[in-house]
């Protein structure tokens, strides 16, 4: 009862319908490709110290 | 001479790699076809699909992701089965506590607040952190397929919650199409590390099988746990 009423409130087509799963997920991928973007540019800035020793 | 080497990767872990890459390429071109990809209009997956297969390209499209599907949870077993069943291997794989505080030197180092830096073991927290996420995401991404899929429904028996089937449906499928983006980032993480300059003898391994000795010892603690390297002396 409970969980059903909650999906109920949570359900709505209109979602899916706006492909908000396009959204969500190209930000999830962009959040992954800046992520490795970072790494990449703080690496090429100061290479990894290990290298000096 | 020849180099002195180091086994990284037996044949049956490279195999499981590379058949594990190519189901999920496979999965990954036929399901955000049968997602139908639209990128600021252009449909691409689609119009390849169509071109090549003709303007009815659902089926075949459907089967190949089916058959993909099952290779990756079939190997997904037999990786199971034979790193913990038969090589061993399973508390190592997890992060421990030395792990995480290891890598907060690491993150100093990166951050370059500290000379001092880690040589982890075999992999570090950030890959042991990656592959727990691949096996979630995978198995709830299989999950959530199966119950997509009316022949293979069964095989998450979840009728006794008695949730309205197009309710269920719905978030099933969302769950499903948002973990594969997930999926796309952790591989995209995955593939960017692998490629790094630094790594490319790890790289090489998940082929050849080895690294060179030499690497091994510069890269990676001797033992099981990790290595705190000090800050080298200034002036030196």
């Amino acid at each position: 009862m409970v969980l059903q009423t909650l999906i109920n409130a949570l359900y709505s087509p209109n979602v899916w319908q706006d492909r908000l799963v396009d959204e969500l997920g190209l930000l999830v991928v962009v959040g992954g490709v800046v992520a490795v973007v970072i790494h990449f540019v703080v690496r090429h800035i100061r290479p990894p110290i290990k290298e000096e020793h | 001479m020849m180099e002195e080497r180091v086994q990284r990767y037996d044949i049956v872990q490279r195999a499981y790699h590379w058949v594990n890459l190519a189901a999920l390429l496979l999965l990954l071109w036929t399901g955000l076809t049968i997602y139908d990809l639209n990128l600021l209009g252009v449909k691409p997956l689609s119009a390849f699909a169509a071109a090549v297969i003709g303007e009815v390209y659902t089926p075949l499209i459907f089967e190949i992701h089916r058959y993909a599907a099952f290779v990756l949870l079939g190997a997904l077993m037999f990786h199971i089965v034979y790193d913990t069943g038969i090589r061993g291997v399973f508390w190592s794989e997890l992060p421990s506590r030395a792990d995480f505080r290891a890598q907060n030197i690491t993150a100093k180092n990166f951050l370059g607040l500290s000379k001092e830096y880690v040589k982890f073991p075999k992999y570090n927290p950030g890959q042991k952190m990656l592959h727990i996420g691949f096996a979630a995401v995978v198995l709830l991404v299989g999950a959530t397929g199966f119950m997509l899929s009316a022949n293979y429904r069964w095989l998450v028996p979840i009728w006794w919650l008695n949730i309205d089937f197009d309710l269920l449906f719905f978030w099933v499928r969302i769950t499903h199409d948002l973990l594969t983006f997930a999926l796309v980032a952790m591989v995209v993480m995955h593939f960017y590390f692998a490629v790094r300059k630094e790594n490319w003898p790890t790289f090489k391994s998940m082929v050849a099988g080895w690294v060179p000795k030499s690497y091994q010892e510069k890269h990676f603690a001797a033992g099981e746990e990790p290595e705190i390297i000090p800050a080298p002396d200034e002036g030196d």
